[in-house]
């Protein structure tokens, strides 16, 4: 279940494109990302912060190709 | 709310824009992709034509519970009754492998869908004939469409096969579309020969266009006659960034004059994805989370043909959520999830 905390701090990243640009560089270290939600009055969890780093996953060119087939053609 | 195909939309909206998207276009797009449930892939089939507009969506299903919402949307019709079928465990549309609805948008009203049925490898054609036409089309078909039906799956040689099947009542008539997979322009040409002798010019007029192109489908529609329109498409496994024979067909097309340049780029540049971190302000946050991607990838070229009129081409853009599943027959997802 998402926090209310972590909905907080969803809509205000929706709103403030410095702010989500300052938290997304904080995503690659899970306790970095929750040292700056606290400092900034976000009392997220670490299941929260947890969610939040497994969201800015980047996806591979193999991932793009699969949704339009990729390589097993035609699919079984 | 749950999440629809519309939210995904809503997500590419600053990818729908000229030269492939119109407000027009995308205003129905959004109308109809609103019944659908947002794990389902969409498909976008823009005209490449310089000036053509009109845009149309197909979506797929392929679980038991997609097919079922979608049921629900189309009681007492030959569509619901199909997807309810289709749904059940077990039942006798269990080897469908996956169905498409397709929505021709050239008018404001929401049009009836074009069913697309994908087949399992090893066809049975009496199990296409005898239980899945007459589900699909509410009865068999008439005495000459069957014997049409049956000489053009006799016709096709070596590791060809029939992949889709297509009911176009939608559009009026009553034909039935057959898409083949795994014939080269030479067997086309071959295989048109025997089944559909008038559209040989046509097509290989334009079969030239699909040159070094991998996965290849030729379609041809039949009523009481093949009809003289005949579909070639071609894709390759890897996007365009990593495949530069994309170009060397749209570059083709364009010389034609069958695609216009702006479209070449656009179509070319549609793949990539969002995630709420690129596109926070329209990611469906209360549905998702920031969870998620919208994957957009280049899914093929496609060239209509017709005797004494210029080819069209078409490309078809993919959207949806990220989808690590190939395609299974509902009662398998079922079990899955």
């Amino acid at each position: 279940m998402r926090s209310s905390e972590l909905n907080r701090l969803l809509q205000d990243l929706r709103k403030d494109a410095d702010l989500l640009a300052e938290s997304r560089r904080q995503l690659r270290d899970p306790e970095a990302a929750l040292r700056w939600a606290v400092d900034r009055g976000y009392r997220l969890t670490v299941g929260d912060v947890a969610e939040l780093c497994d969201s800015d996953r980047e996806l591979s060119d193999d991932d793009l190709e699969q949704a339009a087939g990729g390589d097993a053609w035609p699919p079984p | 709310m749950p999440l629809t195909a519309a939210d995904w939309l809503a997500v590419l909206a600053p990818q729908l824009n000229e030269p492939l998207f119109d407000p027009v276009a995308v205003g129905r797009l959004r109308r109809v992709a609103q019944a659908f449930p947002g794990d389902c892939q969409g498909t976008l089939e823009v005209r490449l034509a310089p000036g053509a507009r009109q845009v149309d969506l197909s979506l797929r299903l392929l679980t038991a519970a997609q097919a079922a919402a979608l049921a629900a949307r189309y009681p007492a019709s030959a569509t619901g009754a199909f997807l309810s079928s289709w749904s059940e465990p077990g039942g006798p549309l269990a080897p469908v492998r996956s169905v498409w609805l397709e929505y021709d948008l050239d008018r404001e009203e929401e049009p009836s869908p074009i069913l697309c049925v994908k087949l399992p490898a090893a066809l049975d054609a009496g199990w296409l004939l005898g239980t899945l036409l007459p589900a699909l089309r509410s009865g068999p078909p008439a005495t000459r469409q069957r014997a049409l039906i049956l000489t053009c799956l006799e016709a096709i040689s070596g590791s060809a096969r029939l992949l889709y099947v297509f009911d176009l009542r939608a559009r009026g008539g009553d034909a039935v579309r057959l898409e083949i997979f795994g014939l080269e322009p030479g067997q086309m040409l071959r295989y048109l020969r025997r089944v559909a002798p008038g559209s040989v010019s046509a097509v290989a007029e334009a079969a030239p266009l699909f040159e070094g192109v991998e996965r290849l489908h030729l379609s041809l529609d039949i009523g009481e006659e093949v009809l003289p329109r005949i579909g070639i498409e071609g894709s390759f496994p890897r996007q365009p960034k990593r495949e530069s024979r994309w170009w060397e067909l749209f570059d083709r097309l364009e010389s034609r004059g069958l695609c216009s340049a702006g479209k070449r780029d656009a179509a070319l540049a549609w793949p990539s994805y969002d995630s709420f971190w690129t596109a926070p302000e329209q990611w469906p946050v209360a549905e998702l989370g920031p969870g998620g991607s919208c994957v957009r990838s280049l899914s093929h070229v496609k060239v209509v043909c017709r005797p004494d009129r210029e080819p069209e081409a078409k490309a078809y853009l993919v959207f949806g959520p990220l989808d690590r599943s190939s395609d299974a027959a509902p009662e398998r997802h079922s079990a899955e999830h």
